[in-house]
């Protein structure tokens, strides 16, 4: 039986910071196998943004070690993350980090820019994901006219675009209602459903906690399984 | 990053930050017309042969005068000194001389009647008379020798001429230029004894005496004309009588080696004359040509570091400000050398659009300035003409430094892009 390699392992992963170096993680250990649909929750502040960016190689955990896609985080070189980032891994930023100035389409091809080919080509299939996600009346519109939900969507067409094999995504339910929390959760995990790719949602909404498969809590510097 | 990608982001950054590019676009632009007008003048100034005239020019030969009074910008010859036989012994005692020419001046009044493009003129002139070799090594002109009785006399004219001619006179009368050949070969009549002045003398005084121009040359006097001095000192002797001593205007020393000239120079000076060098003069246009060429370097460096500052401190606040894009970009998928890249390339956007920007009036400024130059200083015709031709060359340079200036003012800002910390953006552009 051949054994499956997890997309994303973490074994006693730390993190300080500052001059006293502050522990804000400590020994967290979590495992997340390719198309599993998890979550991390916690309250805020607890450091679940601080493990996403580790897990993206935007930070480098200070202990332990951190294996992403096959590449171990710790070690690998600037290049090498980037490529990792923009070949393989969708991210939905807490705040959706849309570029004031450019339109929906401009914002959600972003990724394109940093991959092999030349941006352009993408055009097509970023329409055809905004259209998707119920966007086609706003293509052209620019980011800092939508609404929330609308922008939320945008982040999540900007993070499919290239077909990662992990999405990471930070509150993606905000501060949105119900229903419009309902239907972002539905698409992101509709969209990751289609590429296969994994999904690990950060949030301390619990309402996200019925969708998932599997759930680590972080408290107090530590990850749990629930 | 491919080029392709890296290109389109930079130009859209460039277009998404109009308005701060506008003070860093026109400082640019400022700095490369500047570099680019500055360049053309001092290329021009280079193309004058400042220098090759520099070389050409011996610096053993030397003019002597008698002393002379300078009053701003005249010169006046002291009466109570001239040169004569005495002061051509004198010089010639000299250590160090190895020749002494003398350029005998006719105390008399003269007039010349001839005529120029089928005009008749008649003027007042000085004669002046030179040995052959007064003329410098291979200068001396063909036929300047002492004829037969009857035979026109073969004169030489100041080469000055033709150009105080071309500049003033013809422009001014319409006449058309003439070149350096039209005046050999012509004839004239002078009338030793008489001018406009002294009009009525007896006519057994006026000698007229029939002239062949048999060169041009730049070491005879401007304000006349040169005979063999043979003819000269028979002129005086018919005038003066055998008693009175003829007279010197100048003369010409060439110093043995070019070692002891400043010797020989304190001695003609010991003995009451004045001395000209014509390389001395030449040097002294070279040194202000080359203060000049400093000074323009200086100001176009000048311009240059201050478009430069000012590029860089406004590429700096763009990186500050761009804070959360820089995150975006790298938790996105791109490198540090990427987004070093991109703003590099931003840089060298910024540089490209306002060097042409200030190129193209530059351009423009120099036909401009060529042409309202030339109309309102006649003098100006005579210029080398490549001081208001379109130089592409020198564009290119001035277009070049005007990007160096701003990718060299792109690196810090760049830098500091690349190095900034994408999750601490990113988290502090969510509060
Ligand atoms: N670069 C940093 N410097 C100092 N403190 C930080 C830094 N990054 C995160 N923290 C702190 O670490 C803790 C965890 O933050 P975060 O990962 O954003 O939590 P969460 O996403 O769970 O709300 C917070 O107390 C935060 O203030
Ligand atoms: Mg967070």
């Amino acid at each position: 039986m051949a054994s499956v390699t997890p997309a994303l392992v973490l074994e006693g992963v730390g993190f300080a910071v500052g001059k006293n170096r502050r522990d804000i993680l400590v020994n967290a250990c979590m495992q997340v196998m390719p198309g599993e649909i998890c979550a991390l929750v916690g309250p805020s502040g607890s450091g679940k943004t601080t493990i996403l960016n580790m897990i993206s190689g935007l930070l480098r955990p200070t202990a332990g070690s951190l294996t992403v896609l096959g590449v171990d985080v710790g070690r690998a070189r600037d290049r090498e993350l980037a490529r990792l980032r923009s070949r393989r891994m969708g991210i939905v930023f807490q705040n959706f980090h849309l570029l004031p100035g450019m339109t929906s389409t401009e914002n959600a091809l972003l990724p394109a820019y940093f991959g092999c080919a030349p941006a352009g080509e993408y055009r097509a299939r970023v329409r055809d994901l905004l259209g998707r996600l119920g966007l086609a009346p706003w293509l052209d519109a620019a980011a800092e006219n939508l609404s929330e939900g609308q922008r939320q969507r945008v982040a999540i067409a900007r993070a499919l675009l290239l077909r990662p094999a992990l999405v990471l995504a930070d509150e993606p339910t905000g501060n949105l209602d119900d229903s419009s929390a309902a239907t972002i959760l539905s698409l992101l995990i509709e969209g990751a459903r289609e590429e296969g790719s994994s999904l690990l949602l950060a949030t301390h909404d619990r309402r996200c906690l019925q969708v998932v498969e599997r759930t680590f809590v972080v408290d107090q510097g530590r990850v749990v399984p629930l | 990053m491919i080029t392709r990608n890296l290109l389109a982001l930079a130009v859209r950054s460039l277009a998404g930050r109009r308005a701060s590019s506008v003070a860093p676009l026109l400082s640019l632009a400022m700095a490369t017309g500047t570099t680019f007008v500055l360049l053309s003048i001092a290329w021009s100034l280079h193309g004058a042969g400042v220098s090759g005239l520099l070389s050409r020019l011996p610096i053993t030969r030397m003019v002597v005068t008698a002393r002379q009074v300078d009053l701003l910008f005249l010169r006046l010859g002291t009466p109570l000194s001239s040169l004569d036989d005495r002061s051509l012994q004198s010089v010639r005692a000299i250590e160090g001389v190895e020749a002494a020419w003398p350029e005998l001046v006719l105390a008399m009044p003269v007039s010349l009647v001839g005529d120029l493009l089928g005009t008749t003129f008649s003027t007042d002139c000085a004669v002046y008379g030179v040995g052959g070799d007064f003329f410098p090594a291979g200068n001396r002109p063909p036929g300047f020798v002492h004829r037969e009785p009857g035979a026109a006399v073969p004169v030489v004219l100041s080469s000055q001429l033709i150009d105080l001619y071309n500049s003033g006179f013809a422009g001014s009368q319409n006449l058309p230029g003439l070149s350096r050949n039209a005046l050999v070969g012509r004839h004239f009549t002078l009338f030793l004894g008489t001018s406009s002045f002294v009009p009525a003398l007896p006519r057994d005084r006026v000698l007229s005496v029939r002239c062949e121009v048999v060169g041009l040359s730049d070491a005879v006097s401007v304000t006349g004309v040169t005979a063999p001095e043979a003819y000269a000192r028979e002129w005086h002797r018919w005038f003066h009588g055998e008693s009175t001593p003829v007279q010197y205007s100048s003369i010409h020393v060439e110093a043995a080696s070019s070692s002891i000239v400043d010797r020989v120079r304190r001695d003609i000076e010991s003995l009451g004359l004045q001395i000209s060098n014509p390389r001395e003069l030449a040097e002294k246009i070279a040194l202000l040509s080359k203060y000049l060429s400093a000074a323009i370097a200086a100001i176009v460096v000048l311009f240059l570091v201050m478009a430069g500052v000012g590029t860089a401190s406004t590429l700096g606040l763009e990186v500050t400000h761009q804070a959360e894009r820089i995150g975006v970009y790298r938790a996105l998928g791109a490198s540090q050398s990427d987004v070093r890249r991109i703003y590099m390339a931003r840089a060298a956007v910024l540089g490209l659009a306002g060097a042409t920007l200030g190129l193209l009036p530059a351009i423009g400024l120099q036909v401009v300035m060529g042409n309202a130059l030339e109309a309102l200083v006649p003098i100006a015709a005579n210029l080398p003409p490549s001081w208001r031709e379109f130089n592409p060359a020198l564009a290119l340079i001035s277009l070049s430094l005007g990007l160096a200036t701003c990718v060299v003012a792109g690196i810090a800002p760049a830098h500091r892009a690349a190095r900034l910390d994408p999750a601490d953006a990113l988290r502090r552009a969510g509060t």
